[in-house]
């Protein structure tokens, strides 16, 4: 019994230190990083956010299936609504090649990429509609009906295969500042044969 | 989505474009194309020149094209970046070229 006491007594003043140490540890980092977002996040942070993000999302959400059958309109609609509210980060072709989402932290992810393409129809949508704490994504569910997510989880199954007509059309949908805005309509003009376009900027 | 919210992505995309700056447009007719650059005239008459990359987009008529599509006599806009003494091209936008006048010569 005494023995056993002891035992205990140096496991639990071993475990004592280790927590210690651990701690002491990841305070000297927390110190060191500053907590910066221009690292990159590496490859273990990577696994395990993933991994918690996926043992986050329940388990009748993740076997949702997606309710809104694919077509040309739901993927024009979904396309717009991409282009309007997702491509600040995520860029028009999902690649979160954006002045933006290389600037996150973690980055916008290349949604093309099986990371993403492998997620179920239910985890897309709740990512979109509850978002991911600690991270630059937002839950837009509330706002709208849920069937906007869902539209947008089919174009997001599309991001392998959006087209370069497709991605001009969406270039035209991105929110622009006014300057910017007035720019394109000069340039517009200037194309169709408007004399009073200006000549140059 | 709440209309704070789109202004707010507004701002920010605004705010990422005018990464743009240190760049030049330039509206013109297009003098010749092909071969990594395009040469416009401006509406000021001043000859412009371009060298193009693999990479810079090509849009003619409102479609994604090649720079082989862009013809001598069309309008276009380029959209371009100091690069080293010259411009290298991001965008180009033309208009499909000019339809020849009825009863004009075919060049």
């Amino acid at each position: 019994m005494r023995r056993t006491g002891r035992f205990l007594l140096l496991a639990l003043a071993a475990a004592g230190l280790l927590a210690l140490a651990v701690g002491v540890a990841a305070a000297l980092a927390l110190r060191a990083s500053g907590l910066s977002a221009r690292p990159e996040p590496s490859a273990l942070e990577a696994r395990l956010a993933r991994a918690a993000r996926r043992f986050a999302v329940p388990a009748g959400v993740r076997a949702l299936r997606n309710p809104v059958r694919p077509g040309p309109a739901v993927l024009a609609e979904a396309r717009a609504h991409f282009a309007d509210h997702c491509a600040s980060c995520h860029g028009n072709d999902g690649g979160g090649g954006t002045e933006l989402g290389r600037r996150l932290y973690p980055r916008a992810p290349d949604m093309r990429l099986p990371a993403t393409q492998l997620l179920t129809d239910g985890e897309l949508f709740d990512v979109i509609e509850n978002g991911v704490r600690m991270t630059g994504m937002p839950g837009w569910g509330g706002d709208a009906p849920p069937e906007e997510s869902w539209k947008l989880v089919l174009f997001i199954r599309h991001l392998p295969d959006v087209t370069p007509a497709e991605l001009l059309e969406m270039e035209r949908l991105n929110p622009v500042g006014p300057r910017e805005r007035r720019e394109r309509e000069e340039d517009e003009r200037f194309l169709r044969g408007d004399p009073a376009a200006p000549a140059a900027r | 989505m709440s209309r704070a919210a789109l202004l707010a992505s507004a701002v920010l995309w605004a705010a990422a474009a005018s990464a743009h700056e240190g760049g030049i447009d330039a509206r013109g007719t297009v003098i010749r194309a092909g071969a990594g650059q395009i040469v416009l005239r401006d509406t000021a008459g001043k000859e412009r020149r371009f060298e193009v990359p693999a990479r810079a987009r090509v849009v003619v008529g409102g479609a994604p094209s090649t720079l082989d599509a862009v013809k001598p006599g069309a309008r276009a806009v380029v959209h371009a970046m100091r690069h080293g003494r010259g411009f290298e091209a991001e965008e180009i936008q033309a208009a499909p070229p000019p339809r020849p006048r009825p009863g004009a010569p075919a060049r």
